[in-house]
C-alpha cells in the first residue's frame, strides 16, 4: 500500500477529531439530560387506539381518573389536539381531586389554569404541581373545564381506548348533542404521570 | 494558444520539483495530499462527522441507556441461541439479518469497551447504530463521485444527516431510530438503490462487483422492500443479452454475472419468506384520503414538503405530486431518466406495500397533523432526497452557461438543510426522550429484586441462568445472563457506596459535596 505513513497520520487524526467531537457533545448534553432524567420519573398511562378528541368549550367537562403507583406525584403530561390550528388564547381550569372508595365527597388537592394557546396540535402539555408525597395507591380525578368560554379554535383532549389497565375517563356535556360519543368504561386520555424522584 | 496537453505536462513537471528538492519530507506532504483527497478517506471523514451529528441529534440513547423493543428481544435470542438461529428466527415474516449482525457487533463492542458488562449493551448498540447510519448517509461520497458533482454529494450527505424526524409530531421522534439498531434496517432501501446505481454504471473490477453484491444481499435479507430494487442489478446484462445480442458464453465470463446468481437466490429465499409468513392482522383497508397521505405525502413528497407538511390535504398533496412529476419530466436531464424512473417505481412499490400491509399507519397520521411513525418512511425519504439532489444537479448543469443563476440549485438545497437544522435542532432533549426515563440498570435491578429468573427456554426457574428484564415499551422483555447482571449490579452498588462515603466525608469536613447519580 502506498503512503502508509500518510494514511496512518490521517486516520489517527480523524479518530482523534471524532473522539474529541463525541466527547464535546457528551459534555454539553449530559448534565442537562441527566439532571432532568434523575429529577423526575415519567410513567405512561396505558392507552390503546385513538378514538376522537373532546374540545374544551363551554358546557364540557372532562374527568380522568388517575391511580398513581408511586409516591411524590408532581405532574401529569397530557396529549393535546387542536384540529390543525393553534388554539385561541383562552385558559382552561384543571383540578386534581382525591376520590375515596367509600363514597366520601371529593376534595381538591391541587388546581390551576392552563393557557390553551401554549398547546399545539398533537403535542403534549405538562401540568406540574407541588409533589404529593403520599400519592401511591390513592385514586385521583383530574378535572378539566373551560368554564363559560367558547373560543374559535378550542383546545382538545384526544380520547383513546384503554388497554385494560388504564384508568377510566368520564366526560360530561351540557348540550343534548355531545361533540363526541365517549364510551362509558373504555376510554382514557393519553397521559403520563410525572413523579419527583 | 497553448495546447492543453502541454499545460498539463508543465503542471505535472512543476509538481515534481519540490519532491526532488525536499526529498522524504515532501514525500509525506505529497502523501498527505493524496490521502486527504482519496475517496475512502473522504468517506471515512464524512462518516465520522455524521456520527457526531447523529449522536448530537439523539444523545439519550448513549448518555442515558435504555433498551428499546426488538433491540432487547433480538439480542436475547442472539445470546441464548447464537447468530444463525437469530438470523433465521428473529422474525417469521421476513429476515432481519443486518439488524442481527449489527446487534452482534454491538455485543462484541461491549466486550471490548466494557468487559462484556451486559448493562452497557444499550450504550454499545447506540454507538453501532450511530456509526451504521453515518456510514449509510456517507455512502454516496464513496461510490457516487462520478455521478454527481462534489458540492451536491456534500449537500445530499448534509440533508440526510439533518432529515427531520418527527416534524409536527409534537416531539422529534428520531429517538426511536437514531441510536436504536432495530429501526436501522429501513435505511437499506437507500443503500440498495445507490449500490445498484453504482453497480450498473461504475463498477468494473471483480472486487467492486463482489463487495457490491455482498452488500446487496445483506440489504435484501434485512429489508424486504429491497426486493423492489435488487432485480435492477441485472439490467445491464439483460440489455447486453437482448439488445446487443451478446452470446451467453461471453456473458458467463463477466464478473457482473457471477454475483447475480447468489443475489437471485437470496431474493428468491426472501420472497418465499415474505409470501409464506404468518397472515397479517386483517384490519380494514385504508381510506383513500389516508392512503394518499401515507403513500404520497409522507412516503414520497416528505423530503420537499416537510416544512409545510401540516398545511397539506388530499388536493394539495396531489397538486404537489403533479408539479414535482411535471418538473422532473420536463426539466430533468435526459441522461438521468433511468434514475428518475427507477426511483419513482421503487417509491410507488413501497407506497403500495405500506398502504396494503401497514394499514394502521392511516390512523397514526391524524389527517396531516403528525408525521410519526418516521421509522417506516425515512429510508424512502432518503431516496426521495437523492432524487431531489440529482434534479438540482441537473439544473445546475443546465444553468452552467449562466453563472449568475448556476448557484441557485445548490443554494436552495443548502437553505433546506439550514431550515432542517433550525426546525429540528441538534440535542433538543425533547420530552419524548425523557419518556423512556427508567434506565436499563434500574430495570435490571428491579428484575433481580423480584427474582425474575428464567431458564434457557425462557421458562420461569428460581435457579435459572438468565434474568428476564422488563424493557421499553411496556410488555417487552429481555433475557440476560444472570451472573453477568448480578456482577454488574454489585459493581455499581459498590461504586455508589464509595461515592456516598466520599460524599459524607466531604460533608463532615465542610468540603464540596460529590454529586451522586443513583441508579437504584
Amino acid at each position: 500500500m502506498r503512503h502508509i505513513p500518510a494514511w496512518s497520520l490521517c486516520l489517527a487524526g480523524l479518530a482523534a477529531a471524532t473522539l474529541g467531537g463525541f466527547w464535546a457533545v457528551e459534555a454539553a448534553v449530559s448534565p442537562a439530560l441527566l439532571n432532568t432524567l434523575e429529577r423526575s420519573a415519567v410513567i405512561a398511562v396505558a392507552v390503546g387506539e385513538f378514538l376522537d378528541a373532546i374540545p374544551l368549550v363551554d358546557g364540557v367537562g372532562v374527568e380522568q381518573e388517575l391511580r398513581p403507583e408511586r409516591p411524590n406525584l408532581t405532574g401529569v403530561r397530557i396529549r393535546t389536539a387542536a384540529w390543525r390550528k393553534r388554539p385561541s388564547a383562552y385558559s382552561c381550569r384543571w383540578q386534581l381531586e382525591t376520590q375515596s372508595a367509600d363514597g366520601h365527597p371529593r376534595s381538591i388537592v391541587r388546581e390551576g389554569r392552563l393557557d390553551a394557546h401554549l398547546a399545539r396540535d398533537w403535542g403534549f402539555i405538562d401540568i406540574v404541581f407541588t409533589p404529593i408525597a403520599d400519592s401511591a395507591g390513592q385514586t385521583f380525578v383530574l378535572v378539566f373545564s373551560a368554564e363559560d368560554q367558547n373560543p374559535a379554535h378550542p383546545l382538545g383532549l384526544p380520547v383513546h381506548t384503554t388497554s385494560g389497565t388504564g384508568a377510566p375517563l368520564r366526560a360530561t356535556f351540557r348540550d343534548p348533542a355531545p361533540p363526541i360519543a365517549v364510551p362509558r368504561h373504555g376510554a382514557s386520555l393519553h397521559a403520563y404521570l410525572l413523579y419527583d424522584k | 494558444m497553448i495546447p492543453t496537453v502541454a499545460v498539463h505536462a508543465e503542471r505535472r513537471a512543476a509538481s515534481r520539483i519540490p519532491a526532488m528538492r525536499f526529498g522524504r519530507q515532501d514525500g509525506l506532504a505529497a502523501g498527505l495530499g493524496a490521502v486527504i483527497h482519496h475517496p475512502v478517506f473522504l468517506f471515512l471523514s464524512a462518516t465520522a462527522v455524521a456520527f457526531v451529528i447523529l449522536f448530537a441529534r439523539s444523545p439519550a440513547a448513549y448518555v442515558y441507556p435504555t433498551m428499546l423493543a426488538e433491540d432487547g428481544g433480538w439480542a436475547s435470542l442472539l445470546m441464548r441461541r447464537g447468530l444463525w438461529h437469530a438470523v433465521l428466527n428473529a422474525r417469521q415474516d421476513y429476515f432481519v439479518a443486518g439488524n442481527i449482525f449489527l446487534l452482534w457487533v454491538g455485543m462484541r463492542l461491549c466486550d471490548l469497551l466494557y468487559g462484556g458488562d451486559p448493562l452497557q449493551l444499550p450504550r454499545c448498540f447506540a454507538l453501532v447504530s450511530y456509526l451504521f447510519l453515518a456510514a449509510a448517509f456517507s455512502l454516496p461520497v464513496l461510490i457516487l463521485r462520478k455521478r454527481l458533482p462534489p458540492v451536491f454529494i456534500f449537500l445530499l450527505w448534509l440533508l440526510a444527516c439533518l432529515l427531520p424526524m418527527g416534524t409536527a409530531s409534537g416531539y422529534p421522534s428520531g429517538f426511536e431510530i437514531i441510536g436504536r439498531i432495530h429501526n436501522n434496517g429501513y435505511v437499506c432501501i437507500f443503500i440498495a438503490f445507490i449500490l445498484v446505481w453504482y453497480r450498473n454504471t461504475d463498477a468494473s473490477s471483480r472486487i467492486s462487483f463482489l463487495l457490491t453484491d455482498c452488500c446487496l444481499c445483506a440489504c435484501v435479507t434485512t429489508n424486504p422492500m429491497c426486493l423492489a430494487i435488487a432485480p435492477a442489478a441485472a439490467w445491464p446484462l439483460a440489455r447486453e443479452l437482448v439488445a446487443r445480442r451478446t452470446s451467453l458464453r461471453a456473458l458467463a465470463r463477466s464478473s457482473s454475472l457471477h454475483g447475480l446468481i447468489p443475489l437471485a437466490l437470496i431474493c428468491a429465499l426472501t420472497a418465499h419468506r415474505v409470501t409464506s409468513g404468518p397472515p397479517r392482522d386483517p384490519s380494514p383497508a385504508m381510506p383513500t384520503e389516508a392512503a394518499i397521505e401515507v403513500g404520497i405525502a409522507r412516503n414520497v413528497l416528505y423530503p420537499v414538503v416537510w416544512p409545510f407538511y401540516t398545511s397539506l390535504n388530499t388536493d394539495r398533496t396531489l397538486l404537489v405530486l403533479g408539479i414535482v412529476a411535471f418538473g422532473i419530466a420536463r426539466y430533468g436531464h435526459r441522461s438521468r431518466r433511468g434514475i428518475y424512473l427507477s426511483a419513482a417505481l421503487v417509491l410507488a412499490a413501497t407506497s403500495l406495500a405500506l398502504v396494503h400491509l401497514r394499514r394502521e399507519l392511516g390512523q397514526c397520521m391524524h389527517d396531516y397533523a403528525s408525521t410519526w411513525p418516521d421509522r417506516y418512511f425515512y429510508g424512502q425519504n432518503l431516496l426521495g432526497l437523492l432524487v431531489v439532489v440529482v434534479f438540482a444537479a441537473d439544473q445546475a448543469t443546465q444553468l452552467r452557461a449562466r453563472p449568475r443563476l448556476a448557484w441557485l440549485p445548490a443554494a436552495a438545497l443548502a437553505g433546506l438543510a439550514a431550515l432542517a437544522a433550525y426546525r429540528e435542532p441538534i440535542w433538543p432533549l425533547p420530552a419524548a426522550q425523557f419518556m423512556l426515563n427508567e434506565s436499563f440498570a434500574d430495570r435490571a435491578a428491579d428484575a433481580v429484586r423480584a427474582g425474575a429468573f428464567v431458564d434457557v427456554n425462557d421458562q420461569p426457574a428460581p435457579d435459572g441462568d438468565f434474568v428476564k428484564i422488563a424493557i421499553h415499551p411496556d410488555g417487552w422483555h429481555m433475557t440476560l445472563p444472570r451472573r453477568g447482571v448480578e456482577k454488574s449490579l454489585d459493581a455499581a452498588r459498590r461504586m455508589q457506596d464509595r461515592l456516598r462515603r466520599r460524599h459524607a466525608a466531604a460533608d463532615a469536613e465542610g468540603g464540596v459535596a460529590v454529586p451522586v447519580n443513583a441508579i437504584f
